[in-house]
């Protein structure tokens, strides 16, 4: 059964060059980029690819959100992202809007060939896809709209993904 | 309550220095292989086909934060003839 989520968006931060929002699911706003760092930022094992993807988005804040910078992971019709680090199995699932905004999902250790095989990660990924369907739909009513590095209103509205 | 950009930045000020330091220099790279390749309207195909090597073995190299090695680097700009890096004299 498909159990609806409420979903809402939240600016982590941004530049001249780009924005990073990030998606949450909880009550109490947590986002899935925070539950990622509470995840990872103290993990022994995975510590340095953490970092590295911390600088990673910093970088992307630096110099904007170059599609190179990115894998593409969902499929041919959306715009779901990982960030990989080069010999790493950590990844960071993103929506990647536009050379200016960048939505961060959550993300995990990949031990699978494909993210599909790994339940957990195939569940952060299809969150993305599903919620950019959704908003796809608002930016099309024009409840959401994309402004250079803003997405306007996207803070004001609850979506139902 | 602390905001959530007060929060970002924090966990980017806890990276340590010579791993932001090493990420940031192969964004750099990578951002100005991306440049030329659109300046010289190339794909990576067609970098991949000058240098004699499988495009799989480009994205790889030209794509996501590579730890880059001098000699990529030398290979990559010789095919690209623009230079890739600049070294402080």
């Amino acid at each position: 059964m498909n159990v609806k989520k409420k979903a809402t968006v939240e600016l982590m931060n941004k530049s001249e060059k780009a924005s990073l929002y990030s998606i949450s699911f909880e009550m109490d706003g947590t986002t899935e980029f925070e539950k990622f760092v509470a995840e990872f930022e103290m993990s022994a094992t995975y510590n340095r690819d953490y970092q590295r993807i911390i600088a990673a988005l910093q970088a992307i804040l630096r110099i904007g959100a170059l599609e190179r910078f990115f894998r593409p992971e969902g499929g041919t019709n959306d715009n779901v992202q990982a960030l990989p680090i080069e010999s790493g199995k950590l990844r960071l699932y993103c929506l990647r809007l536009s050379d200016q905004i960048v939505i961060l999902g959550n993300g995990g250790v990949k031990t699978t060939a494909t993210y599909e095989e790994d339940p957990k990660l195939y569940g952060y990924v299809l969150d993305l896809k599903r919620f950019e369907k959704i908003l796809n739909e608002n930016i099309a009513k024009g409840f959401v709209s994309i402004e250079e590095k803003d997405l306007s209103g996207i803070e004001d509205i609850a979506f139902e993904i | 309550m602390r905001n959530k950009q007060e929060w970002f930045k924090e966990k980017v000020a806890a990276v340590s220095p010579e791993i932001m330091s090493e990420v940031q220099l192969s964004a750099n790279i990578v951002a100005r292989i991306d440049a030329v390749l659109k300046q010289k309207n190339m794909t990576q195909r067609d970098l991949a086909k000058r240098m004699g090597r499988s495009e799989a073995v480009i994205s790889r190299w030209i794509s996501g934060f590579p730890n880059l090695t001098l000699k990529s680097i030398a290979e990559i700009s010789t095919a690209l003839g623009e230079p890739l890096i600049r070294v402080v004299e």
